[in-house]
């Protein structure tokens, strides 16, 4: 390659210079000193020949030369691939060439654009200047504009929300999920479940994202379900009113005189009666304040007197296990706004767990104390305790414990349910701590400033 | 033998004395159960009968007016949630009669608001306000006996 090469190099330039010189200067002579000759015919064939052969030889040299000559278009080897930060599509770390970027980005974008057209949320972007950039599909249909009338507007041209009546409808809520109310194009409304985020790169916001979906469908599931379970819950009263008293009639002799035995069957039919009057009690008043029907009614109360009427409630339905209860406080208590027709649930809950879930003889303690911003009750027993595994399910719906649920104790799980609710109703809070074998301590603050009084159609279940 | 006597009274042979024992009926205390559930109104008939009342049944508010005012009961159990007339109405069209005004009323409801209904002026003038799945025939009993004395 390298002789060909060098050979090329030189037949190819200097050869053809050489040769076409020779046959110049053959052609002159010849021209001058014989002019009517054949030769000069001969001569410029080989001439021509000659030229030809040096073309050749030249385009060999030219050809090979090429092969080692880089492309016009790309960059020399040493300048290291540009990394371009862009926030979604990520550009392959490679030798950047001009022909590959495109696709890939390109790619990625079609990929993206399909994404956010058929999720189902309503999908609205905007810019740092508060202007519209994107509108997926399900935001056109949510809203009612197009993405071509909504896209360069102002977002509150688009996406406005009706504060008036998602306050309304939130002052008779719990407040958990509070929905706000989004204006359509046509001013009709919907209740909407709304995200929002922005995004951007290091400090640099580029834009915010909202995502919102239509959430009415939702709200009649739980209406509805709500309604069910009140609905069966009131047909079921008059059945268990109608065992509960027959059962007494038959215990009290009121159709002739028990045997023992018949005695003790009708006992047990009798307290499973209460049981389930009990629970059905429970389901009204968690339906009561799910549907947020709950009236607050604070009035200024005594805690301490409140908790001891309840202690000796308890006392009493627990008298078997021969507990030890006390009631002790840490200092001046104020009184406070309360409603006490709902904290004597909460108090009544927890005191009741705790003489449940403990052993006969224990100790079971109320002390109250005072912060500069709250009252603070601390309820503990040396019970069972509740496993560290299930510490985050405690106050949901129908939880029991799992060490609880198959010692035979009855329970219906409604309880620490219900009483969270009373206790957020009462802007207060509650936590607790406990060790599985050990014991559970709960604590209740209530603020000093009170519990707001709410308009309400119905109150609790005693 | 009523006809005879009322005879030989009105012909002045025969002084109208009143005779306690002759009509036993007379002294057992007369209750009205206004309640559309069979199963309770019987259990509650059982109950006042055992105990020796004299026990008029209706099934809604309008029978209920009808027979408060034919029987003359010396107190009245009232359910709420009932067809045709509820109880809440029956009371008070019951309360506008003279005779009727002051009769002891037990409402008798597992209809829930018992403390909304005790604190309302709605329900006339009601004597007692008790939740039927919380309570015991014997109690029930106690509280009508109470408000009889």
């Amino acid at each position: 390659m390298k002789r060909l090469k060098r050979m090329a190099k030189i037949f190819g330039t200097y050869f053809f210079t050489i040769c076409s010189t020779i046959l110049i200067a053959f052609l002159l002579v010849d021209l001058l000193l014989f002019p009517q000759q054949n030769t000069t015919i001969s001569l410029m064939s080989i001439a021509g020949l000659l030229i030809l052969f040096a073309l050749t030889v030249q385009g060999i040299y030219l050809l090979h030369k090429n092969q080692h000559v880089a492309p016009v278009n790309a960059l020399p080897v040493n300048i290291p691939p540009v990394k371009v930060e862009v926030p979604i599509p990520a550009v392959p770390e490679k030798e950047v060439t001009f022909e590959q970027p495109i696709s890939i980005i390109e790619k990625d974008k079609l990929r993206y654009e399909a994404i956010l057209s058929y999720i189902g949320e309503g999908l609205v972007v905007i810019d740092t200047h508060g202007k519209i950039i994107t509108f997926n599909k399900a935001a056109e249909s949510l809203l009612g504009w197009t993405a071509q009338e909504a896209i360069g507007k102002d977002l509150t041209e688009i996406f406005n929300i009706d504060y008036k009546s998602s306050i309304e409808e939130n002052r008779h809520s719990i407040g958990r999920k509070s929905t706000l109310y989004v204006i359509k194009k046509d001013t009709t409304k919907f209740p909407a479940a709304i995200t929002t985020t922005s995004y951007g790169h290091g400090l640099k916001i580029f834009g915010t994202i909202t995502l919102f979906r239509d959430v009415t469908a939702e709200q009649n599931n739980d209406k509805m379900k709500n309604e069910f379970i009140s609905l069966a819950s009131h047909q079921l009263r008059t059945p268990l009113a109608a065992i509960k008293w027959y059962s007494n009639m038959l215990i009290s002799g009121d159709a002739g005189k028990l045997l023992p035995e018949q005695k003790e069957y009708a006992d047990n039919i009798y307290t499973s009666t209460e049981r389930m009057i009990e629970l059905v009690s429970s389901l009204l008043n968690i339906t009561r304040i799910e549907s947020g029907r709950i009236m607050v009614e604070p009035k200024q109360t005594e805690i301490k007197k409140l908790i001891e009427e309840i202690v000796k409630e308890v006392q009493i339905r627990y008298s078997a296990k021969k507990q030890k209860f006390s009631v002790s406080t840490e200092g001046a208590i104020l009184d406070i706004n309360i409603d006490p027709k709902l904290i004597r649930q909460v108090f009544l809950n927890l005191l009741t767990n705790a003489a449940k879930y403990s052993p006969g003889n224990s100790k079971i303690e109320v002390v109250i104390s005072m912060t500069q911003t709250d009252v603070v009750t601390k309820v503990s027993d040396n019970g069972y305790g509740i496993p560290e595994k299930e510490r985050d399910k405690v106050f949901d719906k129908f939880y029991r414990g799992e060490n609880m649920v198959n010692s035979g104790n009855e329970g219906t799980g409604l309880g620490l349910y219900m009483v969270k609710d009373i206790i957020e109703l009462s802007q207060g809070k509650i936590w607790f701590q406990s060790k599985e074998g050990q014991g559970t301590t709960f604590w209740v603050t209530l603020p000093i400033s009170g519990t707001q009084p709410k308009m309400g159609v119905i109150t609790l279940e005693t | 033998m009523d006809i005879l006597k009322n005879l030989q009274i009105a012909l002045g042979l025969k002084e109208n004395v009143i005779d306690p024992t002759a009509n036993p009926q007379q002294s057992q205390n007369k209750i009205l159960i206004v309640e559309d559930e069979l199963l309770l109104s019987n259990a509650l008939e059982l109950k006042f009968k055992h105990n020796n009342f004299s026990v008029f049944k209706a099934m809604n508010g309008q029978i209920g007016l009808e027979m408060a005012q034919s029987n003359k009961p010396d107190i009245i159990l009232l359910d709420l949630m009932m067809p045709v007339m509820d109880g809440k109405e029956m009371l008070h069209k019951l309360r506008e009669l003279p005779d009727f005004k002051y009769l002891p009323v037990v409402v008798l409801t597992n209809a829930g608001d018992v403390e909304n209904m005790k604190q309302t002026k709605m329900y006339d003038n009601a004597s007692a306000f008790l939740i039927k799945s919380n309570v015991n025939p014997d109690e029930i009993l106690q509280v009508v006996n109470d408000l009889l004395k």
